[in-house]
């Protein structure tokens, strides 16, 4: 993907015509999926966490975590993806989650985002449980994070009425006490 | 007939050849359930209990 493509695209990112965003944004998945793209599209894709068509909202928190998995270093729209761990939208706030555990395999995460991602816990969607207790277990395994109030909550989602949250918080709390923190 | 009876079409995030193209769903996967074969989708076995199931979506054909 030359510089001229990448430039193209986060130009289209930033269009007024929503049809055209999501396009760039399904261009980019494309892209990204290869392995390709850089960190000149994160701030693009921040700006678009707040459109209002949850569409798009989708795309672009998918994307960015997306870039993280591919161990893209730059800046991320950390705030933003913030507020979209209580967005309306329960794809949205399972791939913000999904995100952050991805960005602490860049370095990216503290104390505080560990703590928004656990209110995530009490989540009317399993698959947001789920994707939260994995994510702080992340926290725990590339960051050494750890909490003590987020521990008891992990205690509490082991028997989760869904298998995979309840998985995911066995392996939130494995990967918890192999940090030595608890 | 019963919403959890009903047969399942293919998986969105299933890809040509076979892998699982959700990778959201192939991290929980790997790390949560300690699957050996992650990347791989098997109809009978994994969609009836797999949470990041999706039926692909019906495409119209433009005349």
């Amino acid at each position: 993907m030359t510089r001229e493509e990448i430039e193209e695209l986060n130009r289209l990112l930033a269009s007024p015509d929503g049809a055209e965003r999501e396009q760039a944004l399904r261009s980019l998945e494309t892209r990204l999926r290869a392995d390709e793209g850089d960190a000149s599209s994160l701030k693009p894709l921040g700006d678009l966490l707040d459109d209002s068509d949850p569409a798009i909202r989708r795309l672009a928190s998918w994307l960015i975590g997306k870039s993280a998995q591919n161990k893209i270093a730059g800046k991320y729209p950390v705030e933003l993806l913030a507020g979209r761990l209580s967005d309306t939208d329960d794809e949205v706030r399972e791939n913000s989650a999904w995100a952050f555990g991805e960005m602490a395999g860049v370095g990216i995460g503290d104390k505080f985002l560990a703590s928004s991602l656990s209110n995530l816990f009490s989540d009317d969607a399993a698959l947001v449980r789920g994707m939260a207790a994995w994510a702080v277990g992340r926290y725990a395994e590339k960051l050494g994070i750890s909490i003590p109030h987020i521990v008891e909550a992990l205690k509490g989602l082991r028997s989760d009425e869904s298998p995979m949250v309840a998985s995911s918080a066995k392996w939130a709390l494995d990967q918890i006490r192999l940090t030595g923190k608890v | 007939m019963p919403a959890g009876t009903a047969p399942k079409v293919r998986c969105l995030w299933r890809a040509d050849d076979g892998r699982c193209a959700s990778c959201k769903a192939r991290r929980i996967k790997n790390d949560v359930l300690h699957q050996s074969d992650y990347e791989m989708c098997v109809v009978d076995r994994d969609y009836p209990g797999c949470e990041f199931y999706k039926e692909r979506p019906t495409v119209m054909n433009k005349r």
